[in-house]
């Protein structure tokens, strides 16, 4: 596949972002090749209720968990 | 050739775990993040209680495209300048990258547990 790109002109007046987190980028420039892969999982076992906050209960819980 | 990147503003409060604020251009980006977040009531946490270990998501591999696509492409550029007149960003985190100018190559992944534990 071949194409060609004219680029005129790039001009943005204001960028106002909240935040740029977990392996994420803010780029202002030119880029051959991006590539941002991520994995997070939040199961319905990641909530669990009613534990009392100590520590062998947190082993437990944790053994559940995963 | 690349553009360059004219930004006149740049505010930023807050740059915070190992996150970065690169002005310049970079030929290669492999930014990493390997988080466990806990919600849990009660301020109390015990050091060492969730070890990365015991999360199946911190050793599975992450998958890959095969080859790279074959693509012949030419950008002309007319006007050299990328330009941004301000720019405004509350805060960066988690190994995450503000980057002013070229950056040929990014491989950027995050891997993020997430655990809530509420009292009934």
């Amino acid at each position: 596949m071949n194409f060609t790109v004219h680029n005129w002109g790039l001009n943005v007046n204001y960028i106002d972002v909240l935040g740029v987190s977990s392996s994420s980028i803010l780029l202002v420039g030119d880029t051959q090749c991006v590539k941002l892969s991520s994995q997070f999982d939040t199961p319905p076992e990641s909530y669990i209720v009613g534990a009392a906050i100590q520590g062998e209960n947190l082993q437990e819980n944790r053994d559940e968990a995963s | 050739m690349n553009r360059n990147s004219v930004v006149n503003k740049l505010r930023i409060n807050d740059i915070f775990l190992s996150s970065v604020l690169n002005i310049g251009d970079t030929v290669h980006a492999e930014p990493y993040l390997k988080a466990i977040a806990v919600q849990q009531e009660g301020a109390y946490f015990l050091p060492h209680s969730y070890p990365f270990e015991h999360y199946p998501i911190f050793t599975r591999p992450f998958p890959h495209l095969a080859g790279e696509p074959e693509i012949n492409q030419t950008h002309i550029h007319h006007n050299e300048n990328i330009q941004v007149d301000s720019i405004r960003i509350i805060g960066a985190s988690g190994s995450s990258i503000i980057h002013i100018g070229t950056l040929e190559n990014l491989d950027a992944r995050a891997r993020v547990k997430h655990i809530r534990i509420l009292r009934d």
